[in-house]
């Protein structure tokens, strides 16, 4: 068992089931050689000073408020359903299987009558977050019966023709079972999370932010290319009219010509109309290229 | 093949074909069992190939060892090992109670050097493989090739000693690197691929620093090369680029962060070795 809180060692929670894939993928994009064991339990990482610990989401939350674990990454609607006293350190945007924000949504069978949240008024309602549930229902002052139910409430919804509340990404899973959104409840995206205590040391802290800085850095790059084009003086103006750059854009002259090198970062689907545009208006040798991490 | 194709070639495999296809004219190239490459570079058949030092040894194959690439199958840098293992309740301690038992093993000539060392006398049997499953019935023992050591845990083995630590070599065929072009032309290829397994491909970092906390900033990438500094035009800012190692990067990025970078961007758009 775990001894509590050791010096000089980060202990990490890293996200076993839905957020497995893409948390172990943003390991490797931030630098660190990621291994996992033949039965899928275990994983570790080639930094001595991070020991890694997979477990579910909400027992990782738990696990970092008691001390057990110093930091995890933990789904946003898993810390608000379960009250957790935690250090909120950084937001990360993905989801299972998307690169994109996940979403609480109420869901009911795709035949049913129920149209709007009032027509939910005195039904039974499953929920993998029965808290988060409650409230939102308070708050829409519709009355209705929450009942707990566990990983997956689609199946159950489709079976016993209930309305149910659950995590949706990519809206596959719904539709496998003949369920449609009546309404979202929050948009919610991994957190990490750090223990209060062990916020307080300076070691650890500076270790934990480091590591979500990395991961944040990862994770932006995916969204984002490098440009390198040349431009000639007298285009110089209209081409940095076009370029959002994240600060400004790095202008060199070429030896022994009036012409420009610019090298800048822009937004991966602006690339795909800020591209054409440069070319369009005389900037040669234009490279689009991949980035491995941006930190803004 | 992956640390080729990161080295910048493509390479086309398709189902059952042996012979991939390579985008560089003047390679060809042959999937083969590991523990063949090594005789086939000593005969000259191969002008260089990417070998276990074990089949190296078990074919005291003559051959030159370009580069050692370590990687094994599972994990990069961490070597596989050939080991002397027996059931776990086994009456067999330590090699020397190997006296006048049997061995089995992928690898005869490696397991009977040992035994020389080792000063013991045993029956050292070949194995074709399973060599897991052999021990007690068709074997006292075992040498056999581990990397977790899960295979040997699931079949109730005890590893008693490493035979052999093995890495993944680059060698040569002597008859090749006597000839000048053939010899450049297998240490660049080996240069690039060496570069990636060993994580020391380069990286580019690019990143913005007022004028006020330049010279801080500069002091933290000290050692990493020169790097360019260029003033960005209106406002009181650079712009620095520099290359590191790959697994630099991580420490460097949040120290740059701290020290007051902005926009920090890491690529390895410009390969340079």
């Amino acid at each position: 068992m775990p001894t509590k809180n050791k010096k000089n060692i980060l202990r990490l929670g890293i996200p076993a089931r839905a957020l497995r894939f893409q948390t172990i993928d943003l390991l490797e994009l931030a630098g660190f050689t990621v291994n996992v064991s033949a039965s899928g339990h275990k994983i570790t990482i080639d930094d001595p000073e991070i020991e890694c610990f997979f477990s579910k989401t909400q027992e990782l939350a738990e696990w970092v408020e008691n001390g057990m674990l110093d930091v995890a990454i933990v789904q946003k609607a898993r810390l608000i359903e379960q009250g957790i006293k935690a250090k909120e350190i950084s937001e990360f945007k993905y989801g299972n299987g998307i690169w994109d924000l996940t979403r609480v949504v109420v869901a009911v069978p795709c035949d049913s009558k129920f149209k709007t949240l009032k027509d939910l008024q005195g039904q039974e309602v499953f929920s993998r977050l029965p808290n988060l549930t409650k409230k939102f229902f308070e708050e829409q002052r519709v009355k209705v019966k929450v009942t707990r139910v566990t990983y997956p409430s689609e199946t159950k919804a489709e079976m016993f023709d209930k309305p149910t509340v659950d995590f949706t990404n990519t809206g596959n899973t719904l539709r496998e079972h003949d369920l449609r959104v009546l309404a979202v409840i929050m948009e919610t995206s991994p957190r990490m999370i750090m223990n209060n205590e062990t916020f307080q040391d300076k070691w650890k802290r500076e270790k934990a932010e480091n590591l979500a800085m990395l991961l944040k850095g990862a994770r932006l790059a995916k969204d984002m290319v490098g440009l390198m084009l040349h431009v000639s003086n007298g285009l110089m103006v209209d081409v940095l009219k076009i370029l959002p750059a994240m600060k400004k854009p790095t202008v060199t002259q070429l030896r022994g010509e009036n012409v420009f090198d610019v090298l800048t970062v822009i937004d991966k689907k602006q690339a795909r109309e800020v591209v054409p545009r440069l070319k369009k208006i005389g900037a040669t040798d234009i490279v689009e290229f991949p980035l491995e991490k941006v930190i803004i | 093949m992956l640390f080729l194709r990161k080295a910048g070639f493509d390479i086309y495999i398709t189902p059952r074909v042996c012979q991939p296809k390579i985008d560089d004219p003047e390679m060809d190239c042959f999937l083969l069992r590991a523990q063949e490459i090594p005789k086939y570079v000593s005969l000259g058949k191969l002008d260089v190939g990417i070998a276990g030092s074990d089949w190296i040894c078990e074919q005291k194959a003559k051959i030159v060892e370009v580069y050692d690439l370590d990687f094994a199958k599972k994990t990069v840098g961490k070597a596989a090992k050939w080991v002397l293992a027996v059931p776990d309740d086994s009456p067999i301690k330590s090699v020397k109670d190997l006296q006048g038992k049997v061995i089995a093993s992928e690898v005869v000539e490696v397991t009977k050097n040992y035994l020389k060392r080792k000063g013991v006398k045993a029956k050292v049997e070949f194995s074709w493989g399973a060599s897991e499953a052999k021990p007690p019935l068709f074997a006292d023992a075992v040498v056999d090739i581990t990397e977790t050591g899960e295979s040997l845990r699931a079949n109730n083995l005890k590893i008693l000693d490493t035979v052999l630590e093995t890495t993944t070599k680059l060698i040569a065929s002597p008859l090749a690197w006597r000839d000048p072009w053939k010899r450049e032309k297998i240490e660049t290829m080996a240069m690039l691929v060496y570069g990636h397994v060993q994580g020391h491909q380069m990286t580019n970092i690019m990143a913005h620093i007022s004028q006020r906390q330049l010279e801080d900033v500069l002091k933290i990438i000290k050692g990493f090369g020169a790097p360019a500094v260029k003033k960005i035009a209106g406002i009181n800012y650079y712009d620095l680029s520099f290359r590191c190692k790959e697994r630099q990067a991580r420490e460097l990025i949040p120290a740059l962060k701290r020290a007051g970078c902005e926009g920090i961007v890491q690529s390895t758009a410009f390969k340079i070795s």
